[in-house]
């Protein structure tokens, strides 16, 4: 006779109520059965302060006064008024959450004073934590997550930092307006594990931060640049050995308007003829994608030299198929038109790429 | 609602399934919420107030149980932690208190069912889910994927 299940369900949720303090025994109970899964998962909770009326200290002291066995999804966001002046705060708030075995955990520490003031992550052993989102944090030598598999990088400095040590179970990173040290630069060096990149510049400033991406294991990489920001140089990429897709959406910024003007001084053509330059160089460590997603921007940046490009052949010789991107701002009509040597450059290295375009908007 | 009014002394006749009569002072039988609300309604004073789902033996202890707390005071509470550690330890094995949590259930007993919940949790605490279900005797019934997907999600649980 099964005497838990004639227990009336309430009673069972009271007596595993009682284990809470064993988060382990707790959570492994989740694989007793059906029933026993649905009570454990009621008892899991969620944070979210993003209040800044709230202090610190209050938002503690009512944490600690809570019973919470076990956290999903915890996001806490705390800007002190002066850099270097939270430490403690982002510690003790972080060792509730880890503590309680929390799957995601969201940390916002941007502030005035920029990454300046940020919070100097440590050590994440917490053997639940999945992903990881940080806004305005230090990534140093000391920071390191290994069971996360998703990180979220926004406004973070990351100097000295070696992720396939740090972070070996990652999969998938997205770093938003990454800043470096000028002394060393920015090398971001994944694990095998890491298939998808994707590396966004929203800043209207101070574009270039990656001087190296690795990534043994990469099958998708996007690279993205917001419309205001002038991109002089593109990382540099070891080759991407497994690389599928391939995502590049960059405008040209400045460039257009002084190619409109016709008169470049000796200084803006060098500029220009170096970030010309640097996007092809990236087109080709990106030889090995089977689809290639373009914006019409980056199209256009080609045809400006036209020479270079018909110098070079197409790197693509395993392109299935070439994807035009919408273009947001100039709304893409203008540049539907590509170049016969541009398509000679992009499609001629494969025999069976196709040519996708956007359909038009009415 | 007369029954405030009237001293502790006041003796209560209950029942159990198997036909056992225990006669209590009120005091000690209105610990049970349902049987407060029993006597409230009147039901005690036409002879013995009938517990159909308690059978004698869990009965008994429950009335051990709900003497020994009526006669505390909050002084003793030390003392009062370590007769419920006793007691429990007498009911023995986890057959013995899910009857006893099955009871102080129904009877509506909060501290005696706390005590109960908290004695079965920390038999399980450290156990694995097979143990469990042993104990128990709970049926698995996850498909073998849904099993896999918990155990993934939790893998650091099991190690």
């Amino acid at each position: 006779m099964n005497r838990l299940s004639s227990l009336p369900e309430d009673i069972v949720l009271h007596i595993l109520s009682f284990l809470l303090q064993d988060t382990k025994s707790f959570v492994r109970f989740s694989a007793v059965s059906r029933q026993w899964n649905t009570h454990l998962e009621s008892f899991v909770r969620d944070f979210f302060f993003d209040d800044e009326s709230l202090s610190p200290s209050a938002i503690l002291e009512s944490l600690e006064s809570q019973y919470v066995p076990k956290i999903g999804t915890f996001h806490f966001s705390y800007f002190p008024e002066k850099p270097y002046r939270g430490e403690e705060t982002y510690d003790k708030v972080i060792d509730f959450a880890t503590s309680r075995f929390v799957n995601n955990l969201s940390l916002n520490s941007n502030h005035a004073a920029g990454w300046a003031g940020g919070h100097h992550m440590g050590g994440l052993a917490c053997p639940s934590l999945k992903t990881l989102r940080l806004n305005g944090c230090v990534l140093g030598e000391t920071f390191s997550c290994p069971t996360v598999t998703s990180m979220h990088l926004e406004n973070c400095l990351i100097e000295g930092l070696n992720l396939s040590y740090a972070c070996p179970n990652l999969k998938e990173l997205c770093l938003v307006d990454p800043n470096y040290s000028y002394i060393c630069g920015m090398i971001i060096e994944a694990g095998p594990k890491l298939v998808r990149l994707s590396v966004e510049y929203k800043r209207p400033y101070d574009a270039f931060g990656i001087s190296m991406i690795s990534a043994p294991g990469l099958e998708y990489f996007r690279f993205v640049v917001d419309h205001s920001v002038d991109m002089e140089y593109f990382p540099a990429v070891d080759d991407f050995p497994c690389l599928h897709t391939a995502v590049i959406d960059a405008p040209i910024g400045r460039f257009n308007l002084i190619k409109n003007n016709q008169k470049l001084s000796k200084k803006l053509r060098r500029k220009q003829e170096r970030f010309c330059i640097s996007l092809f160089k990236l087109l080709e460590w990106l030889h090995k994608a089977e689809y290639l997603s373009l914006s019409p921007t980056v199209i256009q940046v080609l045809s400006m030299v036209p020479n270079i490009m018909e110098r070079h052949s197409s790197p693509f010789t395993r392109l299935k198929a070439l994807t035009l991107l919408e273009n947001p701002v100039d709304g893409g009509a203008d540049f539907l038109h590509i170049p016969e040597n541009a398509l000679c450059y992009l499609l001629g290295g494969s025999t069976s790429a196709k040519l996708q375009l956007p359909s038009k908007r009415e | 609602m007369s029954i405030t009014t009237e001293n502790n002394e006041k003796m209560i006749t209950l029942m159990s399934s198997d036909g056992e009569e225990f006669v209590v002072e009120e005091a000690v039988a209105a610990q049970s919420q349902t049987i407060k609300h029993l006597i409230e309604d009147g039901c005690s004073t036409e002879g013995s107030i009938p517990l159909p789902n308690v059978t004698g033996r869990v009965l008994s202890e429950v009335i051990q149980y709900c003497k020994k707390h009526s006669s505390s005071d909050d002084k003793e509470e030390k003392e009062l932690e370590a007769w419920d550690a006793e007691f429990v330890k007498a009911a023995d094995d986890h057959v013995a208190l899910t009857d006893l949590m099955m009871a102080a259930n129904f009877l509506d007993i909060k501290g005696l069912l706390d005590l109960v919940a908290q004695t079965l949790a920390n038999m399980i605490t450290g156990k694995s889910p097979e143990e469990v279900r042993r104990m128990w005797n709970i049926k698995n019934d996850f498909t073998p994927e849904e099993a896999e997907k918990v155990r993934k999600e939790n893998q650091w649980a099991f190690e």
